[in-house]
């Protein structure tokens, strides 16, 4: 486990493993050439940095199918190797995190094997992403959770191994909880097929007949690849009630389309947080909106104009900034329903909550941005767009609680931003970014803190990890879920939630006896002795941290007093 | 420029894998939703545009180095731009394409060139086109036409021919008929005759930057000599280099340049030509990489951070030839246009560019056959385009599968609709002979 050097390269691998995998894929399918290496290496995105560099596969391998999969991870297995799998690549957390990674590169797998309209599931390999699987099920009158990496990222990915939450949360929950069958190739290499699937009856089902292990496959953040290979699943699908082939002209902001019959979008405005989380919590219950997401309005800045942001005369427009401020309790929901007379209600809903909070809300069509708003969140066509201000982001809290909860956290947040931006650390997009949707029928609510920040920037990129560990400070103080991904971290926190980390690991021992799947970011133990950041301000967070944990800990026989 | 001046670009890759997809809200299908030729084929990150970039990264950081298997993967690419165009729709700090451009510089300097690029040089400097041809051919499509030549005669218009449409004689029915069209309609035309030489763009986009230096600078010297006020070309290559490339180069052209599609339909707007004859036909459109988004006229580097660029300084397709061809086929009385899923800015490339088609032909087949598959999948009779070098890349793989489908030039399309009669070989050898 452990790093080799800053450039976080692995010896290379040997010849004789490297046959092997050669006579398991052919030859074509695989390589170790280092400067092809290096693209799977270069992972900036969900990266604390400061190197954008995470470790260099020693191996790149492209199956074609399960079988292929299978060899691959029994060829790992047989050579003390370990192995990643990857999809589209959306983030750090796709990449290998220790030394001696086989990186299996799913992207010769990546049909659409069967959509059900009767049952409303799809059936997909892992490299079928969004927009492909929405383009051929929009088609049926059917679509589907797309995560808010976007049309670009794998929902098979996103289902399996990695959260999963996004703005059609509200109407069709996040991702874990639209997984149904799922074939699944153990880090050992054998084959497990789950739900009715097992029991070989179809895909529909995630619960049996048949084994029943969706806890166990992911929990509730995923594993991030760390317990083995994920080559079909089948997926919930939801009721699309727009056209079967949208294709509007322009590629985002030049978006022109007329919104289908009885559908909207809307944006409202409240008065103060509070009355933002009430009626929103209580529109959301009633099971109105597609599409619902609270944006920041410095989200909407970076977004729309960029290049102010940078100036030194924003940083000194402190009555705009107070202006903009004052529409930061807003709510954006996107309405795509099967009658008039659906709509009807859904508006008369969302207008009598809306009131009933002192509140004001506004048909999109008069301000010309329906167009573009209903379309690219229907199509999950706009999250790359956060790159577009300063280079790269990332997101601090992302975590899911209670909506009141999240909501009224808000406030910390921003002041943990502040602070980063008046350093300089990170772009100034008013601090006010933090940003909302549902799942869960509005039981969990998703917030996220957006930090733009460019990645080529040493000054900006060594701000990162010192923020996320401010971040993390207040969700533990907030009592919140921790979801952290560093071996060291889990050790500290584990304590604290049931020693969680105890039974994840042991789950692990049993499905890969051998250690062979790269699961530093799920179950790995610490490296005794590893150093801990040479930062200051991180290690000051990390013994605020650790104290905590301390506080907070239970013994394996229950909780402290 | 050279590959380091590229670092923050290459640097500025998330991996969003936006470039191996056509832009999110123009996707329709399972089928047609990806955009890059090369990654379709070999599939490894390398292959895509982020790839590239990486793989430009690696070196430059001195991670790696610039091995045989490298500048192969280099070379599998068309540089049709369509990764670029991808990108765009949400970077404003990245120039994919001009980072391709880069590495292949890259590995001339550096001495990894590959037999076919060098050959494609050789006769550039033997007998001044790609093909291999004699020199002293090169007007031999033109015999017989009362067409002035340049290099003894003024002429308001200059046609440059291309060396493909010189000297690939199945074209030559097409070319003559809209030289033919173009001195009917009262334009006042010459070309160079065997003076004339490659526009260098291919030699540019294979890496040979001195080659194309030397291209650009014989136009340059000619144009300017001609008294002409404007350029024609029926070759979407040379018309994307001489807006890109040449002042790219510094060898900005002192005249207008324009595509003869743009010019036959200014003609009929005018009403000096007439599109009179139905041609009953259902057809579906390619829209050439380099008459689209390739053709987008040169911006100057940008100063400072890119981040601050402003829209008006961003080179992402947009302002490539996209309606002028569509708006041409509607003139035509019978022809009903249907469109693929991937076209304009996000068109898919027909195999032939960035010197694929001399080196990797297997490589040029498959995307020329992915491209047919697409606009039979419209319903359409027939396939039109306006590029020499796409007409050649589909008709080369369908004869290679011993497969048929119609691909015309819009020109022939325009030719029948006039009323005018392709000739026939042995007419056009006949007027060779005189």
């Amino acid at each position: 486990m452990k790093q080799t050097g800053p450039s976080l390269i692995s010896p290379p691998i040997g010849d004789e493993a490297y046959k092997d995998l050669e006579e398991a894929v052919g030859p074509e399918f695989v390589t170790r050439e280092p400067a092809v290496l290096d693209g799977y290496a270069w992972q900036p995105l969900w990266n604390e940095g400061p190197e954008m560099w995470v470790h260099r596969p020693i191996a790149v391998v492209l199956p074609a199918s399960t079988e292929e999969v299978q060899a691959v991870v029994k060829i790992c297995n047989k050579h003390g190797l370990k192995f990643k799998a990857i999809c589209t690549g959306w983030g750090a957390l796709a990449g290998p995190r220790c030394e001696n990674v086989v990186q299996i590169e799913l992207r010769r797998m990546d049909r659409i094997l069967e959509i059900d309209e009767k049952n409303m599931f799809v059936v997909v390999e892992p490299h079928a992403i969004g927009g492909q699987v929405m383009a051929e099920t929009m088609r049926k009158g059917l679509h589907t959770h797309i995560v808010s990496s976007g049309a670009a990222s794998s929902p098979l990915a996103s289902a399996t191994s990695c959260v999963g939450c996004a703005p059609d949360g509200t109407y069709m929950n996040w991702s874990s909880r639209n997984l149904l069958g799922v074939e699944w190739v153990l880090p050992d290499g054998e084959v497990i097929r789950l739900g009715t699937l097992g029991s070989g009856d179809g895909w529909f089902c995630g619960d049996g007949p048949g084994p029943s292990l969706r806890g166990v496959l992911r929990g509730r953040l995923g594993a991030f690849g760390g317990n083995g290979v994920f080559t079909k699943c089948a997926l919930k699908l939801y009721n699309w009630p727009g056209p079967p082939e949208p294709v509007p002209e322009g590629f985002l902001y030049d978006t022109e389309l007329e919104l289908p019959p009885h559908c909207k979008a809307y944006i409202m405005f409240f008065p103060d947080r509070k009355s933002l989380a009430d009626a929103t919590q209580a529109i959301t219950v009633e099971g109105i909106g597609y599409n619902a997401f609270k944006p920041g309005m410095g989200s909407l800045l970076t977004m729309i104009v960029p290049h102010l942001l940078h100036k030194e005369s924003w940083k000194k427009a402190k009555y705009l900034k107070k202006a903009i401020q004052a529409f930061n309790y807003q709510f954006l929901e996107v309405l795509a329903t099967d009658s008039a007379e659906e709509l009807e209600f859904q508006e008369a809903v969302m207008r009598d909550e809306v009131s009933k909070h002192g509140g004001f809300m506004m048909d999109m069509e008069h301000t010309g941005m329906a167009e573009m708003i209903f379309w690219t969140f229907v199509l999950s066509s706009n999250y790359p767009i956060f790159f577009k201000a300063a280079g790269m982001f990332i997101t601090a809290y992302g975590q899911d609680e209670s909506h009141h909860s999240m909501v009224m956290a808000s406030p910390d947040g921003e002041k943990i931003k502040q602070k980063w931006i008046d350093r300089g650390g990170i772009l100034d997009d008013n601090a006010d970014s933090g940003i909302h949707f549902m799942m869960e029928e509005s039981t969990v609510s998703h917030y996220e803190e957006p930090i733009e920040f460019d990645h080529r920037n040493p000054d900006q990129t060594r701000t990162i990890k010192p923020i996320e560990m401010e971040f993390t400070h207040m969700q533990a103080e907030h009592c919140m879920e921790s979801g952290i991904t560093s071996p060291v971290m889990r050790k500290m926190f584990g304590p604290t939630e049931g020693f969680y980390t105890k039974w994840q690991k042991g789950i692990g021992n049993i499905i890969d006896p051998r250690g062979c799947a790269d699961d530093y970011l799920y179950n790995a133990e610490p490296v005794e002795g590893e150093p801990l950041p040479d930062d200051p301000a991180i290690l000051e967070m990390t013994e605020k941290l650790a104290d905590i944990a301390t506080k907070m800990a239970w013994t394996e026989d229950g909780p402290l007093e | 420029m050279t590959l380091s001046d590229y670092e923050r670009d290459m640097e500025g890759c998330s991996r969003c894998a936006s470039c191996k997809w056509v832009p999110f809200n123009q996707m329709r299908s399972w089928r047609f939703a990806k955009n890059c030729p090369s990654i379709t084929r070999y599939d490894f990150h390398a292959y895509s545009g982020g790839g590239r970039m990486l793989m430009g990264l690696s070196m430059v950081k001195g991670r790696s180095e610039l091995t045989d298997e490298v500048a192969d993967i280099i070379y599998r690419c068309q540089l049709c731009g369509a990764c670029d165009t991808a990108c765009k729709v949400y970077r404003d700090d990245i120039d994919l394409s001009e980072v391709l451009l880069e590495l292949r510089t890259t590995c001339v300097e550096q001495g990894k060139l590959i037999p076919e690029h060098m050959m494609v040089i050789d006769s550039l400097k033997r007998e001044g086109n790609v093909l291999g041809e004699p020199k002293a051919e090169r007007g031999a499509w033109a015999h017989g036409l009362p067409v002035k030549n340049i290099n003894n005669e003024k002429a308001d218009v200059i046609f440059h021919t291309g060396c493909r449409y010189s000297y690939d004689r199945e074209l030559w029915p097409t070319l003559r008929g809209t030289v033919k069209l173009l001195l009917s309609a009262g334009l006042d035309v010459g070309i160079a005759f065997s003076e004339e030489s490659c526009c260098g763009g291919r030699a540019y986009e294979m890496g040979f930057r001195g080659e194309a230096q030397n291209y650009a600078e014989d136009m340059l010297s000619r144009v300017k000599a001609s008294g002409a006020k404007l350029i024609v070309t029926p070759c979407a290559d040379g018309y994307a280099h001489f807006r890109y490339i040449y002042p790219r180069m510094g060898k900005a052209l002192p005249v207008e340049v324009m595509h003869v599609s743009e010019v036959i339909l200014h003609l009929v707007k005018e009403g000096k030509l007439s599109l009179k004859n139905e041609v009953p036909m259902l057809v579906t459109w390619h829209d050439p990489c380099h008459l689209g988004r390739m053709s987008e006229p040169y911006l100057p580097e940008w100063n400072g951070d890119k981040i601050m660029r402003t829209l008006d300084r961003k080179r992402a397709g947009h302002n490539g030839v996209y309606d002028v061809p569509r708006e041409l086929l509607k003139f035509i009385p019978g022809v009903d246009l249907v469109e693929m899923e991937r076209i304009r800015e996000w068109s898919w490339c027909c195999g032939a560019g960035g010197g694929v088609y001399e080196a990797y032909p297997e490589l040029c087949t498959f995307s020329a056959l992915e491209r047919i598959e697409e606009a039979r999948s419209t319903g359409a009779e027939a396939m039109a385009t306006s590029c020499p070098w796409c007409h050649v890349a589909f008709r080369e793989a369908l004869a290679e599968t011993g497969d048929s489908f119609p691909v015309y030039d819009i020109l022939d399309l325009v030719q029948q609709s006039v009323g005018l009669s392709p000739e026939t070989s042995e007419e056009i050898q006949g007027g060779e002979r005189k």
